[in-house]
């Protein structure tokens, strides 16, 4: 407990969207602090602490022991706050998750149209992720090795965000099976999950084009949701960004055609030759 | 116990015969692995109990093993390449004869009866292994890549390149999540009844070849 003092300046840690001061400790003695707010800020610091220790070196490696050094509380102290460093991890895991949720979910709402509306979500969700990187570990690849209660809170946040994608079942043009949402949203979180682990989180926000693809496909079918990707991937190359950033610096190898990415809308070509839809518009074949 | 080196005889030159051996043994271990991480979840797995149940000593573990991840790492690649090569084989059977949908389908069911013929095994293979350390995340991470790739040149194939890539990833990871939650739930019995689901999800119009 001899680097209370430096605790805020350990500079590793980044801050946790839930504090105002990141890793800083309130003056020690009197003030005039009311005790709650020390009790809000010790807990915060917790919670920052076990962030910081879980990012670096995984769960199962975490000890409370590292969690007081860090946060610079009391051994006292954090047993007053959490029973174990479960506790703590759910209670980070929760605070991280509503704060995703309530992102995307503002996101959602601010659109009227569904199409719309999803990709308002996915890129606010793409953002907080590149934002997170901590969290987004903590949210998506410890929260397997801590246990069932962590599990089950995982479930939850997944489900969290079937709705979103089952109020576009009105749009699709069939009948579509009860686990696509499921299938959607189980995609999206192994595309983060493998960004993770391959530690290219940031690239995230640049998938946009491709995961609204994915989103929507099932529900509008291939051809409209190429057009969406094109048309994102269009806007994504036009802002004023000076250097010639690639159309989508994804993982994957570009496309090899060179296919004119082509507005949604647009049903000519740049130079007013219509564009015939690929495939005669065939929507999905049954047999 | 203890088994006669292979003669240095038998062979000759450089090429050395599998150590059975050590195969036997490790083979052993990985059973044991396998059977108690089902039992008991990979957190509460200690190498104590997979020497009791493999009844081989702490110094023949780590004379094969660095440590309880590498073993358990090890024992996950060595199932998933059998489960890989069940679902390669249904895949290519019948070759050209087949349409894209119909190779996929049978990979897909092949890899669904796989989990259900054995559910202690897919619940390891399929949940306990997020919770094994980043040695077997990462090989768990190779796999979907792995089994995009059946997805990836069926779907290059069927529609050009107008679906990304990035895509076949996220189908994998689909598939993934579904199986995730339905065996954390213990319901892995019941996992070849989705098949139909599962393909007319997103898999099925990926796949379809315009000519059907």
């Amino acid at each position: 407990m001899g680097d209370r003092e430096e605790n805020g300046a350990h500079g590793l840690m980044t801050p946790a969207p839930w504090t105002q001061r990141p890793g800083q400790q309130l003056p020690a003695g009197r003030h005039g602090l009311s005790r709650e707010f020390v009790a809000q800020s010790q807990r915060e610091r917790i919670l920052d602490a076990l962030v910081a220790c879980v990012a670096e070196q995984g769960y199962p490696e975490t000890r409370v022991t590292d969690l007081i050094a860090r946060s610079g509380v009391s051994r006292k102290t954090f047993y007053e706050h959490f029973a174990d460093k479960e506790e703590a991890f759910l209670a980070a895991y929760d605070a991280s998750v509503s704060m995703l949720m309530g992102g995307v979910t503002h996101a959602f709402e601010s659109e009227d149209d569904w199409v719309d509306a999803i990709r308002a979500a996915l890129t606010a969700f793409l953002g907080f992720l590149a934002d997170h990187p901590d969290l987004t570990r903590l949210c998506i690849v410890d929260v397997h090795a801590v246990g069932p209660r962590a599990l089950a809170r995982r479930d939850a946040a997944v489900r969290g965000f079937y709705y979103l994608l089952d109020a576009g079942r009105a749009d699709a043009p069939r009948a579509l099976p009860g686990l696509t949402a499921e299938a959607v949203t189980g995609g999206m979180y192994e595309i983060v999950y493998g960004r993770v682990l391959r530690g290219t989180i940031d690239e995230l926000p640049r998938l946009l084009p491709e995961l609204m693809y994915w989103a929507m496909m099932p529900f509008l079918g291939h051809e409209a949701a190429v057009a969406e990707m094109e048309r994102l991937r269009a806007e994504e190359s036009e802002p004023s960004h000076a250097g010639a950033a690639p159309a989508s610096a994804t993982a994957i190898p570009p496309r090899r055609s060179g296919r004119r990415p082509r507005a949604a809308t647009a049903v000519t070509s740049d130079d007013g030759i219509p564009v015939p839809p690929r495939r005669s518009g065939r929507r999905a074949a049954r047999r | 116990m203890q088994m006669a080196p292979a003669p240095d005889n038998v062979f000759s030159g450089d090429l050395e015969p599998p150590d059975f051996a050590v195969v036997a043994k490790r083979e052993r271990f990985f059973a044991a692995m396998l059977a108690e991480v089902g039992e008991r979840g990979y957190a509460d797995t200690s190498v104590a109990h997979v020497l009791r149940r493999a009844g081989m000593s702490r110094k023949t573990f780590y004379e094969l093993f660095e440590n309880r991840e590498d073993c358990f790492a090890q024992a996950y690649d060595a199932t998933l390449l059998r489960v890989r090569m069940l679902v390669g084989a249904a895949y290519h059977q019948g070759g050209q004869w087949r349409t894209l949908r119909e190779r996929v389908e049978a990979g897909l069911r092949a890899f669904l009866d796989c989990c259900a013929a054995e559910p202690g095994l897919a619940r390891v293979c399929i949940v306990e292994v997020l919770a094994a350390g980043p040695a077997a995340r990462e090989r768990r991470d190779a796999a979907i890549l792995d089994f995009a790739r059946f997805i990836e040149f069926p779907r290059e194939e069927a529609r050009g390149d107008s679906a990304p890539s990035l895509v076949s990833e996220a189908i994998a990871g689909g598939i993934f999540g579904i199986l995730y939650t339905r065996v954390a739930r213990g319901e892995t019995e019941s996992l070849p009844e989705l098949l139909d689901e599962l393909m007319d999800a997103g898999l099925g119009q990926l796949v379809d070849d315009g000519d059907a």
